[in-house]
């Protein structure tokens, strides 16, 4: 029987080394993405060619979720880096001292409007807010097609239509924060709680049928029949639409809201100079002609988006006044929450 | 000290006596073994709490007496969207308290009091929720009456769905079943029978005997399943995550506050506000399982009396239903992962089990060694605890067993934010590696660990050790030579218990997984929220395959070793 | 050689329970003594203290000349038999009493010779390779004897173990103990509660009651001079009789027995304790010109057990129940049947006279 355990031990010990062992050669580097799990896939598997010294370990969450997890891990960072992240987010982790300054290789090629000016921040693309429709339960159900936000509030639509939580997630903010700026002027010059949009938001809850953790879940929900209208964004329309679902896109016609995915160099970063490596190429051409597969726009300038979504030139836009987002955060979802969660 | 045998050996032969050496470091054993293990769940339990009381009480979480405030508290009660959690919490958990207790009692009542055909099937039936993660119910139910479920949009046509308190109360009935059912069944079989039949002698109306007999005996069996059934639901986080839409409970409103607000002291006080009625139950529970032991007496169990036609085929139609019910949800998930497209192309395929995810197989393979590594280390630290507080009875024995049982009160989520708040310092080399989600699953069920170690450990007769003592045997080889042998089978079942823990509990590991760290059961719940809902199906499959086969290995080798295992799931509380 | 144990002055408390009531003892080697005592008297607690297994509260317990109060059970080289026999299940025959032996370090061959000399010892040769499960009690208990006596003890301890046996086989293995301690010449203190069991093999006997030593004496001389109610109830049987002294004689109801002994006693009330073997019936186990008339006393018989070698015969006396006992052979002649008259003498000798009535137990 000492045999027997000391075996048991023996094999406590080998999984122990299992779990330390792996991938010692490697230059590690621990990266944060809020990107699409599908588009991730697809990137590390390009990106494991192009960088074979590095042992890309990357875990992906909601934009919500990662903001807790890195705030939570202020003091012991456990990322090096951060890659496609919401930049209203990322604005607010600078002040916190939470990002380090780094301008990668070829950061000179990006515009200047999709890159702080210090470098503790480049975006690599941008993602617009869509509305994604089931043309099966529009006939089914015999509903029109909605054009824009304020189409949204036909009561024929009531209980039909789905969009995400701001609070957790990034497309859902962008949504309400477009509407704020967009139906109210003024919305810079009084408090967040008295802004017009509020109005048309409560009027929009009449026929919600639900308010979602994830940008994505929308769209899908949608394609699978539970909803007519998903509020979601673009990628993920063309995605569905490969598939064969029965989906159509709409972009709001007041001007679609969108938002920059950006990448960042953490404070603190264990694995910094593997950290640097993976940020170059990043933004690399390469990289960016990867990422232009999926996303509406990218940064880099003369990269054509994918052939099945509209031009991004074409596409009217929300005015989006990130700075002000930025601060305002926890203010604008404080007040969606007293309104919305009951 | 040798002795003179005139008769048999002339000459006295040389002495042997036990190392002295190995006598004298047997004094430390069990004192060192105790402090380690109250150590060990003071620094993995008390610590990790004591973080979130700080975080929940003081401003910035910084422990002085100036900084102690109420304002969080202040905060959770007037809002609210924050405060409905907690009647959502109660709501939910009260009726599926009530239908659970109900339902599982008359289930048990079939088992054990009737001679319905079929019970070994009824009785593993039951227990195979305990096999898939807590998730798995809500997945199903989705498929089957969510907006587009297949009873609810295409064969009902109807707008009803089953997203919100009723969802969560559905799944948490199913989810909570097996677990009610250990301790009913327990309690009934125990219970004579030939109380019933003294009663009917004399001739009291079948009613009359069920009221007045059957019911009061079972009572602490009844209150004790209720509590439990009370305390699980209240702490679970899978089913009302995925199937609660907006209706938000204690748990998920946990879970928003730290990730969508980023308001950890907000998490952790509703953390605290969650522990009350969890640690409520738990003590209730605690209290009565007490009294249920002492009523179960030792007598032998007659054989029941065939049942009358009627209340016989009653009883396998209500246990027949109930069976299918569960098979129907693991069908649902289980047919769900390999279909094309739910509800409209039943074309097979495989496609969804390429995991549209970072984590996908790998994360398959991290839980199926965690898993692994808690099975082993968790049945073996409890059977070490278990062997040291009810044989050796060392000084430290009361605060010892009271630190073992504490984590059963302790939610899971509550227990994974108190370990990011406590130990996601660069000095705990842990933090971000599997082991400190191994770590986190063994103190986290180490409670029902331990309890049925010291139960299997009781059935040792004392005086084996006693004579392994006389004999010259110390505290080490006592144990591996003969304590440890004589709890294999305990030991098997205290394995497969963590490690269908391991495998399946998500709200204990949803903060800690990281980049090198992915889950099985946290990928469900990743890739149901970005509606990736097949493959999360697909997932959930891989590990009830997984659970199932390690049973069968089990079976198999407990078969080999040559005793029988009564039941593979070990008692609960 | 077995050295002198002593147990001196000894006391264990178990909160404000007193186990052991500072009690004194000195055993010879080579002894058999036997505590005998109802459950609860603190026998039990005495074998573990003796074997280290609890530790006293005051006195000392002295092996050799050496107090060994601190002394933990392996150094103590005690060996002990439990009443569950204690046979470690998970080991074969031969692996339970080489045991001891391996935990010394002994080297394997002498191992295996030792146990086989113990096999052969304990009349088990051949059954080494079997498990305790497929052993029957007796065999059982043969194997924990043997794996006790293996390490060679100075001292055996044997706690009540031959109470888990059926009656034939208890019989059967006193013979085989008390033959293993002649022969080994080896110390033995057993634990029973069981007094036949006390008086057919010890060669000291000592009654407990409530933690204390009530008498300490041979066999026979407890039989025969119960120092107490109490020993002469729990040892053997008695008739008892609440008395009282009138006129040098003393009274019982209506009955004026003649009593010498309770002219010793202080005191008018008295208890008298016969045992019903050592009252006569007149004209059939003695004649009537050999008894003192006032001795005599007419009775009916109630019941009639039947016991094999002796007939308990049961009747009333001023209202209490009595026995007495003759021999199968005598009873055989009398042809006595429920409710005949019985003319009984109580022999003024054969009376024990008590100050004090013990209170039943139970």
């Amino acid at each position: 029987m000492m045999k027997k355990t000391a075996a048991l031990f023996v094999g406590i010990g080998l999984l122990a080394l299992l779990f330390a062992g792996s991938a010692m050669a490697k230059q590690k580097v621990v990266v944060y993405t809020s990107l699409e799990n599908e588009e991730i896939v697809d990137y590390l598997n390009f990106a494991k060619k192009e960088l074979p010294d590095l042992d890309i370990q990357a875990i992906r969450l909601s934009t919500g979720e990662l903001g807790a997890r890195m705030m939570a891990e202020k003091d012991n960072p456990q990322a090096d880096c951060i890659w496609g992240w919401a930049v209203t987010n990322m604005a607010g982790f600078v002040p916190k001292k939470m990002l380090k300054p780094y301008k990668p290789t070829g950061w000179d090629k990006i515009p200047a409007h999709f890159k702080d000016p210090k470098g503790y921040w480049t975006a690599m693309d941008l993602y617009a807010a869509a509305f994604v429709i089931n043309t099966k339960v529009i006939k089914a159900k015999n509903l029109p097609m909605p054009k824009g936000w304020k189409d949204l509030l036909n009561p024929a639509y009531k209980g039909l239509l789905i969009m995400p939580n701001p609070a957790s997630s990034g497309t859902g903010f962008l949504q309400v924060a477009s509407l704020l700026e967009m139906f109210d002027k003024q919305y810079k010059n009084k408090p967040v709680a008295q802004n017009k949009a509020w109005g048309f938001l409560d009027k929009l809850d009449k026929n919600m049928g639900q308010y979602i953790k994830s940008g994505s879940k929308p769209a899908k929900l949608t394609a699978a029949g539970e909803y007519a209208i998903g509020c979601s964004f673009a990628f993920v329309y063309s995605s569905l639409k490969k598939k064969g679902f029965p989906v159509v896109m709409v972009l709001p016609e007041e001007g679609a809201g969108y938002e920059l995915e950006a990448n960042a160099l953490l404070a603190g970063a264990k694995h910094e100079a593997a950290a640097k490596k993976f940020l170059n190429w990043a933004i690399s051409k390469s990289a960016m002609q990867r990422y232009a597969k999926f996303k509406l726009g990218v940064t880099y300038p003369g990269i054509p988006g994918p052939k099945d979504l509209p031009a991004l030139s074409s596409i009217k836009l929300a005015p989006m006044d990130f700075p002000w987002q930025s601060k305002n955060r926890p203010k604008i979802l404080e007040v969606w929450q007293q309104h919305f969660l009951k | 000290m040798p002795m003179d045998t005139p008769t048999a050996e002339p000459d006295a032969p040389e002495t042997y006596a036990v190392p002295a050496g190995r006598l004298e470091t047997d004094r430390f054993v069990i004192p060192a073994v105790t402090i380690f293990i109250l150590l060990l769940l003071g620094f993995f339990m008390l610590f990790p709490l004591t973080s979130i009381l700080r975080l929940s009480f003081f401003k910035g979480g910084h422990f002085a007496l100036h900084n102690f405030t109420l304002i969080n508290f202040h905060k959770y009660f007037t809002t609210s969207y924050t405060l409905n959690a907690l009647w959502h919490s109660l709501y939910v958990s009260v009726a599926t308290t009530l239908i659970v207790t109900v339902v599982i009692f008359f289930f048990a009542y079939a088992l054990t009091r009737t001679t319905i055909p079929g019970k070994t099937f009824f009785r593993n039936l039951i227990m195979m929720p305990l096999v898939a993660p807590s998730i798995m119910q809500a997945l199903a139910l989705i498929y089957l009456f969510g907006r587009n479920g297949i009873v609810t949009a295409h064969l009902l046509h109807t707008n009803w769905n089953i997203y919100g308190p009723v969802g969560i109360i559905v799944s948490e009935v199913l989810y909570c079943l097996p677990h009610a059912f250990v301790i009913l069944f327990t309690t009934l079989s125990a219970v004579d029978i030939r109380l019933d039949e003294a009663a009917e002698s004399l001739g009291a109306s079948p009613f009359k005997v069920f009221t007045r007999i059957t019911l009061p005996s079972a009572k602490y069996g009844i209150f004790s399943a209720a509590a439990l059934t009370f305390n699980l639901t209240i702490t679970d986080f899978g089913n009302p995550v995925v199937i609660g839409g907006n209706y938000n409970v204690l748990a998920t409103e946990i879970y928003a506050q730290v990730t969508n607000l980023y308001r950890f002291d907000l998490g952790a006080t509703i953390s605290i506000i969650l522990l009350v009625p969890s640690l409520m139950a738990f003590m209730l529970n605690y209290y009565i399982s007490r009294k249920t032991f002492s009523m179960i007496s030792g007598a032998a169990k007659p054989v029941i009396p065939p049942s009358r036609p009627f209340k016989k085929s009653a009883f396998l139609s209500y246990c027949s239903l109930l069976s299918f019910s569960i098979i129907v949800v693991f069908a649902t998930v289980i047919i769900g992962s390999f279909v094309k497209t739910w509800p409209y192309d039943w074309t097979l395929t495989l496609a969804h089990y390429h995991f549209p995810s970072i984590g996908g197989y790998s994360a398959i393979w991290t839980s199926l060694w965690i898993a692994l590594v808690v099975g082993l280390g968790g049945a073996f630290i409890t059977l070490v605890a278990g062997y040291v507080m009810e044989t050796r009875r060392p000084f430290l024995k009361q605060p010892l067993y009271l630190l073992s049982v504490m984590p059963a009160a302790i939610p899971g989520l509550v227990m994974g934010l108190g370990y990011i708040l406590a130990f996601n310092k660069p000095y705990y080399v842990f933090y971000g590696t599997p082991w400190i989600v191994v770590i986190c699953v063994i103190i986290s069920n180490f409670t029902l660990g331990i309890l049925s170690n010291i139960s299997s450990l009781r059935n040792i007769d004392p005086s084996i050790e006693e004579a392994s003592i006389s004999l010259g045997g110390d505290s080490l080889r006592t144990f591996f030579k003969i304590i440890f042998p004589l709890s294999k089978v305990a030991f098997f079942q205290n394995f497969l218990y963590f490690f269908m823990r391991s495998m399946t509990t998500i709200s204990a590991v949803i903060f800690l997984v990281s980049a090198s760290v992915h889950l099985a059961a946290i990928e469900i719940i990743m890739l149901d929220n970005d509606g990736w809902t097949a493959s999360a199906n697909a997932m959930c499959t891989c590990i009830i395959a997984i659970v199932l086969v390690m049973l069968g290995i089990l079976h198999f080798v407990s078969k080999k070793i040559g005793r029988q295992t009564s039941s593979l799931v070990p008692v609960d509380a | 050689m077995s050295k002198e144990l002593v147990i001196d002055n000894i006391s264990k408390h178990f909160g404000s329970l007193v186990a052991l009531d500072q009690v004194n003892l000195t055993i010879e080697p080579g002894e058999f003594v036997c505590f005998l005592g109802p459950s609860g008297c603190g026998k039990t607690t005495l074998l573990r203290i003796i074997t280290g297994f609890e530790q006293l509260t005051s006195g000392n317990i002295i092996y050799n000349g050496r107090v060994i109060n601190d002394v933990i059970p392996q150094k103590r080289e005690f060996g002990i038999v439990f009443q569950s026999y204690a046979l470690f299940p998970n080991m074969t025959v031969k692996q339970n009493i080489a045991f001891g032996l391996k935990m010394r370090k002994m080297p394997k061959d002498e191992i295996d010779r030792r146990v086989e000399d113990i096999l052969k010892l304990m009349g088990l040769s051949g059954w080494h390779g079997h498990y305790p499960s497929q052993l029957s009690g007796g065999q059982q208990q043969r194997v924990a004897l043997g794996r006790a006596l293996a390490i060679k003890p100075s001292v055996l301890l044997l706690d009540e173990p031959l109470s888990a046996l059926d009656a034939k086989i208890r019989i059967r293995l006193r013979t085989v103990i008390k033959r293993l301690q002649h022969e080994l010449g080896i110390t033995m203190i057993y634990v029973t509660h069981d007094q036949e069991e006390a008086l057919a093999m010890a060669d000291r006997v000592v009654i407990m009651r409530d933690g204390q030593f009530r008498q300490v004496g041979s066999p026979w001389e407890i039989y025969k001079n119960p120092k107490s109610s109490f020993i002469a109830e729990f040892v053997g049987t008695s008739n008892f009789m609440a008395a009282r002294k009138t006129d040098g004689r003393v009274k019982f109801g209506q009955i004026a027995f003649r009593v010498p002994a309770a002219a010793e006693l202080p005191g008018d009330n008295v208890y008298l304790a016969i045992r019903p073997e050592n009252i006569e019936i007149v004209g059939v186990t003695i004649d009537a010109d050999d008894c003192e008339a006032a001795n005599i006393v007419e009775v009916s018989v109630e019941v009639v057990n039947f016991l094999g070698p002796v007939v308990r015969l049961t009747f009333f006396l001023d209202g209490e129940e009595m026995l007495v006992e003759i021999t199968e052979k005598r009873f055989e002649k009398t042809g006595i049947r429920r409710g005949d008259k019985l003319k009984l003498y109580f022999p003024p000798d054969a009376f024990h006279v008590y100050s004090e009535m013990f209170k039943k137990l139970i």
